[in-house]
């Protein structure tokens, strides 16, 4: 059954659902607008870890077990695991993941991530790979700072156009089941270089993608 | 129709928030010259209450202001103040402190040798190679004048 349509998009056998999720964040994410539908806003960015990078790992891990049971299932269901985050070797998920035992799939593709492996993990079910799918992503504010910017102790001044790297890690469970949200097309997206050239201005340069912008 | 990378940039370009110059530059003038205040009353100090002979105070000055910038960066005091100082504050000689505090500080975790020491140049590298460059040329500039 051919399920391609157009050049970006694919149509499902069956839809996908997301059976369960959860999530934790920072204190600035904890105080936005959406900080009531967090499961855990963090106390600070250490989390009880000595590294932020170790935080980021157990961040994931909170995540991942988490949603697995929230699911009602245990690792050892889980065919695949498919994660993310922003640092040099995904080291956060690795490290975060490692003793979990579910065959891994390491996936970069920073703020796409989520949906990435939302996407792809709805692939390998539908295509009769798997019958349930872990997805996880993470980013932490200073791990991102120390791989791709200045020391946080440095005196310098951000931009109004600077952007912040969100501190927080979600997990979702994917299997088939009666109940939503489903999952019934998957559109990826294309490589967009529209020219931005101010690297504190990460939400210029990947608008143009989500968005089919007229003036 | 959609943008072309001209119009998009455009459009970025206007909905950009702006920095606010005017305030901006205040800020850095009074905050940087309100260091380099800070540094002359040290000045006094050395040479009208210590007695220290002009020499000596040149170099006991310099020291003072890096022991306070690296102090301040530990305390992440002075990223607090950079904030609003910007220019003020990156400023030689406390500026430079910060510049190399702050990665030493940051890269710790990774180690004492491979982390703090390896990474401690990495934003002031620059300011040392040029700037130390530059010195030897200006140096055998005066001394070619010299010749003459």
């Amino acid at each position: 059954m051919n399920k391609k349509i157009g050049k970006q998009t694919v149509k499902l056998e069956n839809p996908i659902s997301i059976i369960s999720s959860a999530n934790v964040v920072g204190q600035k994410e904890g105080h936005g607008p959406l900080g009531d539908y967090f499961d855990i806003v963090m106390e600070d960015a250490e989390w009880g870890e000595d590294t932020w990078e170790k935080t980021e790992s157990k961040m994931q891990h909170d995540t991942v077990t988490r949603a697995i049971s929230n699911a009602s299932l245990s690792p050892s269901d889980i065919d695949y695991i498919l994660a993310g985050d922003l640092l040099n070797q995904c080291i956060s998920s690795s490290f975060g993941l490692r003793d979990l035992n579910i065959p891994f799939f390491g996936v970069y593709g920073a703020c796409s991530t989520m949906a990435e492996t939302i996407s792809l993990g709805s692939m390998l079910i539908d295509g009769g790979f798997a019958k349930n799918i872990a997805c996880v992503t993470s980013s932490h504010f200073c791990t991102a700072e120390r791989q791709y910017r200045l020391p946080l102790e440095y005196g310098g001044q951000r931009p109004p156009t600077a952007q912040w790297t969100v501190t927080g890690s979600g997990s979702v469970v994917l299997s088939r089941s009666e109940k939503g949200p489903f999952i019934t097309h998957i559109t990826t997206g294309k490589i967009l270089d529209m020219g931005i050239k101010d690297a504190n201005n990460m939400g210029a340069a990947m608008a143009p993608v989500s968005v089919k912008l007229t003036p | 129709m959609s943008y072309t990378k001209k119009e998009y940039m455009d459009y970025v370009s206007r909905k950009s928030k702006k920095s606010p110059i005017v305030r901006d530059t205040v800020l850095a003038f009074i905050i940087g010259g309100l260091i380099c205040v800070v540094g002359q009353a040290f000045s006094e100090l050395y040479s009208k209450v210590f007695n220290l002979d002009k020499e000596l105070v040149k170099i006991a000055v310099p020291i003072t202001m890096i022991f306070l910038g690296a102090l301040f960066t530990a305390l992440n005091l002075y990223p607090k103040l950079a904030k609003y100082a910007g220019a003020g504050t990156i400023v030689p000689i406390t500026g430079f402190a910060n510049a190399i505090t702050s990665p030493a500080m940051e890269f710790r975790r990774e180690g004492l040798v491979l982390g703090l020491a390896a990474k401690m140049f990495i934003v002031a590298g620059p300011v040392l190679v040029y700037g130390i460059a530059s010195s030897v040329v200006v140096g055998l500039i005066y001394y070619l004048i010299n010749l003459f």
